[in-house]
């Protein structure tokens, strides 16, 4: 172990990478080059500083580690309160892996106000670790609201024509349902006495009180990750945003939904989790079996993949609430995995659409003739995302499906039906994008810039190595995930 | 005994003065730039001096003229509140009025005086001097917002504000005289003893009450809390801006902290009834400040109605009777007050590249991003701050408001507040879209003058980084949350 506040580092690198983002002079003429370069330095650094951390990491520790306390507000006992542990460490490391490729994936595409777009990937990732670092309720609610306003106006300044109303939609959903978090962190204040979340552990709710806290956390991260009704949001801020948007959305802050699951309703309230886990197990199945129904259906290329991220985050629900060591330890090894492979796919798609401007399935056909290497990398990733083994969607999928074999033979009989349909839609739209006749729109596609390979070749080196060796990610979190076992 | 009682109102003698020199000045001498330069000048000076003294030399906790007057913590921070407001709300109208060569030394008079009244109405101990001070600045505030002559909309805004104005400054002292009549006394710590005898009370119920609630609906209607809120957005549209400015923040605040005073002190004992009326009028104002907003097009418009919202809200505080609840009104009056300054001197440099005039539909403003980041961006932090985005200060602002009501459980106003709060927060974003995401429409050009720049640069800064000082500012509103 080192000395030296890391976490704090990882916090301050963006803030600083955007105070000399606003110090440069606008009227360089390699402005936007420059603002580029700030923007994947400061990221790159964070990469790296993150690296150290995993380094450091005590693999044989379950409490937090890098602990750092300032108090902040002494009026309410609030204090500036992070740490991690095997749960927030590899979301730490994904938001860094992913950041920097997300910078090097708009380097050679010309986006108007490109200053301001840097400015707000480097507020994410900042709001990002701040999120996954705290153990403060209050600063973690802070972060947890403030990661919205950048990716607003990602929907909203980079987005295609329906942007507006995506952006609205994204924000004021996730608004109200982070109120009513807001609602029930004070609930928990004022009953414990309390904000930090070490001590807030220990608490024994009454069943009542946790029946409510458990649906005010509940309307936050049910929101957030999404959960079949509270979905509606997902397609349309998908289908808008910008591709660099669209991975940070899919890979990163679904995300938010199933780690608050993990950190907070698991621990803190098992009883209400027990009485609402039948309901939950529901809504999860009727997402994978209903939404990946409609992703068949879908003719928009994003929205296809939005779709599919709703079903598999149907599984991350199903695992973590059936709260066996199968369960949980493949909730979360189909979250990191979702992460890598979701900001894949949404990349391919992305790299399609920019290409040809056009969303539509049907636009496109025959691309493999024209683009081979594209081919091969987008057929990596659509094995990830339909769990075949080998890959890293496999290793999630199977251990949830054993999980919830456990609870009930029929949820994990109508989960695997999920995957079949995840195969015939993702395989269907393969089929349909890369076989058949080249047609006219295909004819002058360009194939894939230095930049693109190197995106893809990193994500793909990913998606087979977790499969292949996926005990390097179980034992970072499997500490901190078996305490939160029932038996 | 009477002349050593001038040592209590110090601050209030030197902006009289202030304005009566003002005044003369403006008699005799020509109305040129220069002089008004000098006007400015002197108003600047009279505030600052007036917030000197009122900061090292007005004693505390001493009754002055017979009960009319008494200076504790808890007025001091108005009057502090009231004249740094009062100083920013002249820098920034200062190019307003001169662009539109309307800039005569009675605008600087009459802000000055109806800050005087807002003082002595923060101070006051009696009904008396409360009635007083409230009367001299509405008085003030009617010319105030007819100020643009040639203006047909502000003529319309000064008249209905005036006819409306009287009529509740009318209301108003009907209640008075009829408590000064059930209760034979003015200062509100005599009142207070009659109060609290519950036989003499329950005699004399329906008189006290409709007394009582007389009174209140006076001052709701000077803050402008449904359903006494009718006059605000017409009077809003209509005025000059930097007087919709001042309309907004200053005298709102002035009447807030006697609103807490008049309930606290000479009503203390009737606690249970005024709880249920202020819960009926917060809630009705979170909802119809949020709701009615969302149609308007015109900015003043829009932010008149998220003020009745803002005031819903910091009701809540005042109703909740505690410590915290009148520690978290003072948060929320501090931050709003702030932010709202550093709004309308936003708009107030931004003109029209056609006819010259200062924008006001929110359509208008489209394309700010490309023509002044610097604008746009303040704007965007000064409206999340507004909508109660965290990390900026006006989340911390609701944040205590909300927990002020889950101290006192009062669970469903607290969800009301909530749900308000998503509301408005669409409305908000609507500015914030226009700025950001739309196509420019049409051309405007931007001014920025180096006052305007300090001002807004220091207020965007500090509504940004609050949370870095969130616990300084919470310890020293401490000191001055004590009512009595």
């Amino acid at each position: 172990m080192i000395d030296i506040p890391i976490l704090s580092f990882l916090l301050i690198f963006p803030f600083i990478g955007v105070f000399v983002i606003f110090l440069l002079n606008k009227k360089d003429e390699n402005y936007n080059k420059k603002v580029k370069e700030i923007g994947l330095w400061t990221t790159l650094i964070n990469l790296f500083l993150s690296i150290i951390l995993l380094y450091n990491f005590d693999l044989t520790e379950s409490s937090f580690q890098f602990v750092e306390t300032i108090p902040i507000i002494d009026d309410l006992g609030v204090y500036y309160y992070l740490g991690i542990d095997g749960i927030s460490l590899p979301f730490i490391l994904l938001t860094t892996f992913l950041i920097p490729i997300c910078i090097i994936s708009c380097w050679h595409k010309k986006y108007p106000n490109i200053n301001y777009l840097i400015i707000s990937f480097l507020l994410i990732e900042l709001f990002l670790i701040g999120l996954f670092s705290s153990l403060d309720l209050f600063i973690f609610y802070i972060f947890f609201e403030a990661s919205f306003i950048p990716m607003f106006f990602i929907i909203g300044i980079w987005g295609s024509t329906n942007r507006v109303y995506a952006a609205y939609k994204f924000f004021l959903y996730t608004l109200f349902g982070s109120l009513l978090m807001l609602l029930g962190v004070l609930t928990i204040y004022f009953y414990s006495g309390t904000s930090n979340y070490t001590l807030i552990s220990k608490v024994d709710f009454p069943f009542l009180l946790q029946l409510w806290l458990f649906l005010s956390f509940f309307a936050s991260f049910a929101v957030k990750i999404p959960m079949w009704p509270f979905h509606t949001w997902l397609p349309d801020a998908h289908v808008e945003a910008p591709t660099e948007g669209s991975v940070i959305l899919a890979a990163i802050l679904l995300k938010l939904g199933g780690y608050g699951f993990l950190r907070f309703s698991l621990p803190l309230f098992p009883d209400a989790v027990e009485f609402f886990a039948p309901f939950i197990f529901i809504l999860s199945i009727t997402a994978i079996i209903y939404i990946s129904l409609i992703a068949l259906v879908q003719t928009n290329l994003k929205k296809l993949i939005a779709y599919s991220s709703v079903a598999h985050m149907g599984f991350v629900t199903l695992g973590i609430f059936s709260r066996n060591i199968e369960g949980l330890h493949g909730a979360m090894f189909q979250m990191i995995s979702h992460g890598i492979i979701s900001a894949a796919l949404f990349f391919s798609v992305g790299a399609l659409i920019e290409r040809k401007n056009m969303k539509y399935i049907n636009s496109y056909s025959g691309i493999w003739k024209k683009m081979p290497l594209f081919g091969s990398f987008f057929f990596i990733f659509v094995l990830g995302a339909i769990a075949l083994p080998g890959t890293t969607g496999f290793i999630g999928e199977f251990l949830i499906l054993i999980g919830s074999f456990k609870i009930k033979f029929y949820l994990s009989f109508l989960a695997g039906i999920g995957i079949i349909l995840s195969a015939a839609y993702f395989l269907w739209l393969y089929g349909r994008l890369f076989f058949g006749n080249i047609n006219s729109n295909v004819k002058s596609i360009s194939n894939l810039n230095n930049y693109e390979i190197m995106i893809f070749s990193l994500l793909s080196f990913f998606v087979i190595f977790f499969g292949i060796y996926p005990d390097l990610l179980i034992k970072l979190y499997e500490l901190s995930i078996n305490k939160l076992i029932v038996t | 005994m009477l002349l050593n009682d001038l040592r209590l109102i110090y601050p209030e003698i030197i902006l009289f003065f202030g304005a009566l020199m003002i005044l003369i000045y403006g008699i005799f001498s020509s109305n040129d730039e220069k002089s008004i330069k000098n006007i400015f000048y002197l108003t600047i000076v009279t505030l600052f001096l007036s917030f000197y003294f009122s900061l090292n030399f007005v004693p505390l906790d001493i009754y002055g003229f017979n009960k009319l007057i008494i200076n504790n913590n808890f007025s001091q921070l108005f009057k502090f509140l009231v004249l740094i407001g009062t100083i920013i709300i002249c820098f920034i109208s200062y190019n307003y009025f001169d662009y539109l060569k309307i800039l005569k030394p009675e605008y600087f008079f009459l802000i000055l005086l109806s800050c005087l009244g807002i003082l002595i109405m923060v101070s006051s101990s009696s009904i008396l001097s409360m009635y007083i001070g409230l009367e001299l600045q509405s008085i003030c505030l009617y010319i105030l917002a007819s100020y643009r002559k040639d203006y047909l909309k502000s003529a319309e805004s000064g008249v209905k504000y005036f006819i409306l104005g009287a009529l509740s400054s009318g209301i108003l002292l009907y209640g008075l005289s009829l408590i000064y009549g059930i209760t034979n006394s003015t200062a509100f710590i005599d009142i207070s003893e009659k109060l609290n005898n519950t036989a003499y009370v329950s005699d004399n119920i329906f008189i006290i009450s409709t007394g009582f609630v007389l009174v209140l609906s006076g001052l709701f209607f000077k803050i402008a809390t449904v359903p006494f809120h009718m006059w605000a957005p017409d009077v809003y549209e209509g005025a000059p801006t930097p007087v919709t400015a001042f309309f907004t923040t200053i005298p709102k605040i002035g009447v807030i902290g006697i609103l807490i005073k008049f309930l606290n002190i000479p009503f203390d004992s009737l606690k249970d009834y005024w709880i249920q009326i202020l819960y009926i009028v917060s809630v009705v104002s979170m909802i119809l400040g949020s709701t009615v907003a969302i149609n308007q097009q015109n900015i003043k418009r829009l932010l008149a109605y998220s003020s009745i919202n803002h005031m819903g809200f910091i009701i809540i505080g005042i109703l909740t009777v505690s410590h915290i609840g009148i520690k978290s009104v003072l948060l929320y009056v501090l931050i709003y007050l702030f932010t709202i300054l550093g709004i309308f001197a936003c708009l107030l440099c931004i003109k029209d590249d056609k006819n010259g005039t200062y924008l006001e539909e929110i359509n208008s403003f489209s394309g700010l991003l490309q023509k002044n980041p610097f604008l746009s961006f303040s704007l965007a932090i000064l409206l999340f701050s507004l909508a109660g985005l965290p990390p900026m200060a006006g989340f911390f602002s609701k944040l205590y408001i909300l927990i002020s009501a889950v101290d006192s459980k009062l669970y469903i106003l607290a969800v009301i507040a909530v749900l308000t709060s998503v509301i408005s927060a669409f409305y908000y974003l609507k500015i914030i879209k226009v700025i950001f995401f739309d196509k420019p429409q049409n051309t405007f050009f931007c001014e920025i003058t180096i006052s305007f720049k300090i001002i807004i640069f220091s207020i965007t800064i500090l509504t940004l980084f609050f949370i870095f000082f969130v616990s300084d500012i919470l310890n020293f509103l401490d000191k001055y949350t004590v009512i009595i």
